[in-house]
C-alpha cells in the first residue's frame, strides 16, 4: 500500500514543527515503499542487475512526493527519514535471518514464514546478517557520543546519499560532513574490532 | 577473551569532542609530525601529559589507515538485501512486528495495532481471560534487543504510576515482560482526539478552550503533588473524550511513562530516536539537563499557545534550527502570531489574546524554569481568572528580562565591547526611570537620554570585530513601539524618549526612521513649552529636512530653533542647529550668506570655547562645506585635512565621526579630478561606516563615492561590486539610490554591456522622476545616450523630446549647464542621419 502524497507532505510539515510521531509516520511510508519498490525491481529479474540505494531512495523521493511538494525542505527531511528507514529495513531483516537461524519458540511468528517466496539464501549470509546487527549497536553507541554523528553514518551508509545530499538532508555544511564521516568511520572500525565488553557471542 | 577495554574508546561526549578534535588536527599534517603534535597536545587541563587521552587518538589514527574501504561497499549489499526483504515480507507489514491480532502479551490478546513509534509498537487489547471487559491500550518496546533487566524496573514504576488516580489521567493499569523479556505497559483504552484537532473540529470558541486547557493543568498538578512528572505534553498525548453527559473531558496519556522510558532510553531507542518531541521541549531538556515539574509547565505554554493560535511559539525548517529558536529566542507573542491558512473560522481571533493571555502565555514559556509558573496549579488559576475577568497575577515581561533575553541572544556582539552593555544598561535605566514620575527622577532621566544618545553618536554600539547595529536598530524600534503603548497620558515623558530615540536614528544614520518620533516630540514639546527640549527637537527636525533635501523647512525650523534655545543649551546642540542652518542655507545656493553666519558663529564660538572646541571643529567643518559648494577646493580641501586630524586627536583614528570630514573629503577630490586621492579617502571612509554603521544609509553613501572613485581608475569590477553594496543598503532618501545605479549604468556601459546600462538608467531616472528631483533631465539624457548608442534612436528621441518639454513646462532655459536637453538631441539626429533636426536643436542651444 502506498501512501498518497497529501500523508508524506503532512508528515513533513508536521515534523519541521517538530513532531516526532510524524517521524513514524513518515518513516512508515518510506518503508513501505521501500519495499514496494524493491520488490519491484528484483521482478525486472536481470541477472546483471544491482539494485542502488541512491536510486531507491530518490525514487521513493519523486514517487511519494507529487511534484507540487517537492520542495527544498521537504526533500532534506525526506532523505534524512529514508536513510533512517533503510537501515530499519536492514536490520529488521537481519533480525529476523538470526531468528530464523535460532529457530526457538520464543520467535512467534518469523518473518521467513509468512507468505511469500523463501529468502535468497545468497542474498543475506548470517555473517553479514551478524555484522549489520553489530554495526548498527555501534551506531547507536556513537549516537550517545556525538548523535549528529550517527546520523551522518546513517544518511551515507544506510541511505546511500552523497555527501552533499547529507549535507542537505541534516543542515550541514559538505566540510563538516566529510569531517565527522572520517572520525565516524574510524571510530566505528576501532569499536567493531575491539569491542568495548565480551566479544559478540555471534563470533565462532 | 579480553577483560575489560582493549581498546580506549571515549566513554563521553566531551571526552569524545576532545578526541576527534585531536583526530582532524593530527590528520591535517604530515604523517611524520603527527607524533611531535600529540607530544604537545595531549594534555589534562592542568597542563601534564594525558596518556589516555593520546593512545585513543593514536587508535583513533590507526583505525583510520587501516579502515580503507570499511563502509564503502554498501550501495550494492544493502540493495541486494532490500531485494531479498521486499521478497519475504508483504509491503505494509510493520517493520519488525511480530504480533498478529489474537495473539498474546502477557494476560492481554491483542486485537488490533494502534500504531507504531520509534521505540515500541501500541496494540488494542482486551483481557485474555475475559475478567474485564475492558480494553485497554498495551505499549510493548520493540523486538530485538535484550530487555530483561528493565522489567523489574518497569514493575516498580508500574506501583508509583498506579498512585495517579484522576479523571483526566489514562491510568498505568499493569505492566510486565513478555516470553521475550520485552516490557510492555497497559494503560486506559482512551478514545478521543487531540486537544487541538478537537478544538478545530469542533470550532471551539476562545472560553471553551481555555476550560478545556484548564482541566489539562489540574490533571498535570495532581501528578505533580505525587512527585511525577510527565516529560512529554503535547497534543497527541492529551486527547479529549466526552463524558456520559456529552461533555468534553480531556484525558492525559503516557503519564510517567517518558520518565519510565528515558532513564533507560538510550538502551530502548535502538535506532537512536529519541522519546522527545521537539517542539514541546523545554530549553533545559534540549540541554539535556534533568526535568522538573517547571518543564511541564513549559510544555503547557506550548500546548495553550498552539490552542490559541493553531501555531507553535517556534517553528523552523530544520530540527538545529528548531532547538537553537527554542534556546534562545523569544518567542512571537500569541497575539502576534502570524494566521494559520485556512484555519481562520477556527482560530481565536489575535486581537482576543492581547495582553493578559499573551503575559500568561509567555510566562509559562520563560526560558528559565525559576521564572515560569511554581506550578501547573498557579498556571491554571491565571487562566481561571482570566476567564472570570479578574486580574491576573503573571506581569508583563520586565525590561531586564528582555534585555536578558537580547544579551543571551548576541553574546558575541555584546561580550565584544561594554560599550554595547553600557547602552542597553542606560536605555533600561531611561524606561525605567520614566516609569517614576517625580520631577528629580525625571532631571536623572534627561541625563540618561543625553548620555545614551551621546553613546549611539560616539562610541559604536557592539564595538569591535563584530558591529551590530542592526540589533540597536531592533532595541530602538522596540523602544519606539513601548513608548507609542505606554505612554500615551504623559506627554512629557513621552516627548522626551522619543526626541533620544529619534536622535540616536539619526546618529546611526537611519534618517527615515527618525522622521515620525521627532516630529511628534517637536508637537510635544511645543506645547508643552519647555524651550530647551523644543530646541534640541526642532534642531532634530531639521536634519531629518535636509536629509529629505526639504531646504526652506530646515532652515525655518533650524532658525526656530536657536531663536528659542535659552543661553544655558549645549554648545553642542547649538553647534548642531548652526550646522543645519548653514547647510539649509547651501542648498538653496546662498553660499555668501551662509559662509557669513559660519563665519560670525566660529568667531563666537572660538572666543567662548577655545579653538580646539568640538563645537569650533564642527563650525569649521560646515564652513569647507560652503567652500565646496562655492567651488573653492583648495580652502575647502584645507579646512576638511585640518577637520579630520583634530577629529582623530580628539576621538582617535577609528571615531565614525571622521565621517563627517571623509565624506566631504571623497566628494571633493572627485570635483576636481583627483581621483587616486579620492578613492583612498574613499576607502577609508568604507571602512570606518561599515565597522561603525553598518546597515545604514550613510554606509551606502559612502560606497557610492568610494565607487565612483574606482570607476574613474578604471578598476570597473570593483567599482560594479562597490555600487552593487550601496544598492543593497537603505537609500537616504527615496532618490538617494539613482547616484549608485548611474554609475552603475555607467560602469557596464564602459564594458560594452549597453542593454545592462540602459536597465541601471532606466531605474535611475524612475527614482529622480518620482521624487521630481531637479537632476532628472541629466540622467534622461544619459539614458537617451545609451538607447542612441544601441541604435535605438525613437526610444532616444521620445525620451528626450519629453524631457525637452518638461523643462520648457517648468520655465528652465536652453543654456547647457542647466539643461542638457538640447545638446542631447543634436547629438542624436546627427546619429541618425537627420542633419537638420540636429542644426536645428543646436541652434537653440546657442542662443
Amino acid at each position: 500500500m502506498v501512501s498518497p502524497p497529501t500523508d508524506v507532505t503532512e508528515a513533513l510539515d508536521a515534523l519541521r514543527g517538530g513532531d516526532d510521531a510524524a517521524q513514524d509516520r513518515l518513516l512508515r511510508a518510506v518503508y513501505d515503499e521501500l519495499h514496494g519498490l524493491a520488490r519491484s525491481q528484483r521482478r525486472r529479474e536481470r541477472p546483471d542487475h544491482t539494485l542502488n540505494t541512491t536510486a531507491l531512495v530518490h525514487e521513493a523521493y519523486l514517487k511519494l512526493l507529487g511534484p507540487a511538494h517537492r520542495t527544498y525542505d521537504n526533500r532534506a527531511h525526506f532523505f534524512a527519514a529514508a536513510a533512517r528507514a533503510m537501515r530499519q529495513v536492514l536490520v529488521d531483516y537481519a533480525r529476523a535471518r538470526q531468528r530464523a537461524k535460532r529457530g526457538g519458540p520464543d520467535t512467534p511468528v518469523p518473518l521467513d514464514a509468512l507468505p511469500g517466496d523463501p529468502p535468497d539464501p545468497d542474498v543475506l549470509t548470517d555473517a553479514r546478517a551478524a555484522e549489520i546487527l553489530d554495526l548498527d549497536g555501534a551506531l547507536a553507541r556513537l549516537a550517545r557520543l556525538d548523535a549528529r554523528q550517527a546520523q551522518v553514518v546513517e544518511c551515507r551508509y544506510f541511505g546511500g546519499l552523497s555527501v552533499e545530499e547529507t549535507a542537505e538532508a541534516l543542515g550541514l555544511s559538505e566540510a563538516t560532513v566529510k569531517r565527522e564521516w572520517r572520525s565516524a568511520r574510524a571510530w566505528l572500525y576501532a569499536a567493531l574490532r575491539h569491542p568495548p565488553e565480551e566479544p559478540p557471542e555471534a563470533a565462532p | 577473551m579480553t577483560e575489560g577495554p582493549a581498546y580506549p574508546l571515549p566513554d563521553d561526549p566531551a571526552r569524545w569532542r576532545a578526541v576527534k578534535a585531536l583526530f582532524e588536527e593530527a590528520l591535517a599534517r604530515p604523517p611524520g609530525a603527527r607524533a611531535a603534535f600529540l607530544d604537545d597536545a595531549c594534555r589534562a587541563a592542568d597542563g601534564t601529559p594525558d596518556a589516555a587521552l593520546r593512545s585513543a587518538v593514536e587508535a583513533l589514527l590507526d583505525a583510520d589507515t587501516e579502515a580503507d574501504d570499511f563502509l564503502d561497499d554498501t550501495p550494492t549489499t544493502l540493495a541486494s538485501l532490500l531485494g531479498a526483504l521486499a521478497a519475504t515480507a508483504p509491503p505494509g507489514a510493520d517493520p519488525g512486528s511480530t504480533v498478529a491480532a489474537g495473539s498474546r502479551i502477557g494476560p492481554y490478546r491483542v486485537v488490533r495495532p494502534l500504531g507504531s513509534g520509534g521505540m515500541g509498537e501500541v496494540f488494542l487489547a482486551e483481557r485474555a481471560d475475559g475478567l474485564f471487559e475492558r480494553r485497554v491500550a498495551v505499549k510493548r518496546v520493540r523486538a530485538g534487543l535484550e530487555h530483561a533487566a528493565l522489567a523489574s524496573r518497569f514493575e516498580a514504576e508500574r506501583r508509583i504510576l498506579a498512585a495517579l488516580q484522576h479523571p483526566g489521567i489514562a491510568r498505568l493499569l499493569d505492566a510486565g515482560a513478555d516470553a521475550d523479556g520485552r516490557p510492555w505497559l497497559a494503560m486506559d483504552y482512551v478514545e478521543g482526539a487531540p486537544i487541538t484537532a478537537y478544538a478545530r473540529t469542533h470550532g471551539l470558541g476562545l472560553d471553551a478552550r481555555l476550560a478545556l486547557f484548564e482541566a489539562v493543568c489540574e490533571a498535570v498538578h495532581h501528578a505533580h503533588q505525587r512527585l511525577v512528572v510527565h516529560r512529554d505534553l503535547k497534543p497527541s498525548n492529551v486527547l479529549v473524550t466526552t463524558d456520559e453527559q456529552g461533555k468534553p473531558r480531556p484525558v492525559l496519556l503516557d503519564f510517567g511513562i517518558a520518565r519510565l522510558l528515558d532513564d533507560e532510553g538510550e538502551a530502548l531507542t535502538e535506532t537512536g530516536l529519541r522519546p522527545m518531541t521537539r517542539a514541546y521541549a523545554a530549553p533545559e531538556q534540549l540541554r539535556g539537563e534533568a526535568a522538573t515539574t517547571a518543564t511541564d509547565v513549559y510544555a503547557l505554554g506550548v500546548l495553550l499557545y498552539e490552542l490559541l493560535t493553531g501555531r507553535r511559539p517556534f517553528e523552523a525548517p530544520t530540527p538545529a534550527q528548531l532547538e537553537a529558536a527554542i534556546l534562545s529566542e523569544e518567542p512571537t507573542r500569541p497575539s502576534r502570531a502570524a494566521p494559520v491558512p485556512d484555519a481562520a473560522p477556527a482560530a481565536v481571533p489575535p486581537a482576543r489574546l492581547r495582553g493578559d493571555l499573551d503575559t500568561i502565555v509567555l510566562r509559562a514559556l520563560r526560558k528559565e524554569p525559576g521564572e515560569r509558573y511554581a506550578s501547573a496549579a498557579a498556571l491554571a488559576e491565571d487562566v481561571r481568572r482570566y476567564r472570570a475577568g479578574q486580574p491576573i497575577q503573571a506581569r508583563p515581561p520586565t525590561l531586564g528580562y528582555r534585555l536578558r533575553l537580547l544579551v543571551r541572544r548576541h553574546p558575541a556582539g555584546v561580550a565584544a565591547g561594554a560599550a554595547a552593555l553600557a547602552v542597553l544598561v542606560a536605555f533600561a535605566a531611561l524606561l525605567a526611570v520614566q516609569q517614576r514620575a517625580t520631577a528629580r527622577e525625571r532631571d536623572a532621566a534627561e541625563t540618561a537620554a543625553a548620555f545614551l544618545a551621546d553613546l549611539f553618536a560616539t562610541v559604536d554600539p557592539f564595538s569591535s570585530e563584530r558591529r551590530d547595529t542592526l540589533r540597536v536598530r531592533d532595541l530602538l524600534d522596540w523602544g519606539l513601539s513601548r513608548v507609542n503603548a505606554e505612554f500615551a497620558e504623559e506627554p512629557r515623558v513621552r516627548a522626551r524618549l522619543l526626541l533620544t530615540i529619534g536622535e540616536a536614528f539619526i546618529h546611526l544614520g537611519m534618517h527615515p526612521k527618525a522622521e515620525a518620533p521627532v516630529e511628534e516630540a517637536t508637537a510635544l514639546w511645543r506645547a508643552a513649552g519647555d524651550p530647551t527640549a523644543l530646541a534640541r527637537s526642532l534642531a532634530a527636525l531639521a536634519e531629518v529636512r535636509l536629509s529629505q533635501l526639504r531646504y526652506e523647512e530646515a532652515e525655518a525650523l533650524a532658525r526656530e530653533a536657536l531663536a528659542v534655545a535659552p543661553p544655558t543649551l549645549d554648545a553642542g546642540v547649538r553647534t548642531l542647529a548652526e550646522g543645519r542652518l548653514a547647510r539649509a542655507l547651501l542648498g538653496q545656493s546662498r553660499f555668501e550668506e551662509a559662509e557669513a553666519f559660519l563665519q560670525e558663529t566660529l568667531a563666537r564660538v572660538r572666543a567662548r570655547h577655545g579653538p580646539d572646541h568640538p563645537a569650533a571643529i564642527a563650525t569649521e567643518r560646515s564652513l569647507a562645506l560652503v567652500y565646496v559648494d562655492e567651488g573653492r577646493l583648495d580652502e575647502a580641501e584645507a579646512l576638511l585635512l585640518d577637520v579630520r586630524a583634530r577629529y582623530a586627536r580628539l576621538y582617535g583614528p577609528d571615531d565614525p565621526r571622521l565621517l563627517d570630514a571623509l565624506g566631504p573629503l571623497t566628494f571633493l577630490y572627485l570635483t576636481a579630478g583627483r581621483t587616486d586621492e579620492a578613492a583612498a579617502v574613499g576607502a577609508e571612509a568604507v571602512a570606518l561606516a561599515r565597522a561603525a554603521r553598518p546597515g545604514s544609509s550613510t554606509l551606502s553613501q559612502v560606497l557610492a563615492a568610494h565607487a565612483a572613485a574606482l570607476r574613474r581608475q578604471g578598476r570597473l569590477d570593483e567599482a560594479e561590486a562597490t555600487y552593487r553594496e550601496a544598492l543593497a543598503l537603505p537609500p537616504l532618501r527615496p532618490e538617494a539610490h539613482a547616484v549608485p545605479l548611474g554609475g552603475l549604468a555607467s560602469v557596464l556601459a564602459a564594458r560594452g554591456d549597453l542593454a545592462g546600462a540602459v536597465e541601471a538608467q532606466r531605474q535611475a531616472v524612475a527614482l529622480l522622476e518620482a521624487a521630481s528631483a531637479p537632476s532628472l533631465p541629466f540622467s534622461q539624457v544619459k539614458l537617451a545616450g545609451f538607447l542612441r548608442d544601441l541604435g535605438r534612436f525613437a526610444e532616444a528621441e521620445r525620451l528626450l523630446l519629453d524631457a525637452a518639454a518638461a523643462v520648457r513646462e517648468a520655465g528652465g532655459s536652453d543654456h547647457p549647464g542647466t539643461n542638457p536637453v538640447p545638446a542631447a538631441l543634436a547629438a542624436l539626429y546627427e546619429a541618425w542621419g537627420r542633419p537638420a533636426e540636429a542644426a536645428r536643436w543646436r541652434a537653440r542651444m546657442d542662443r
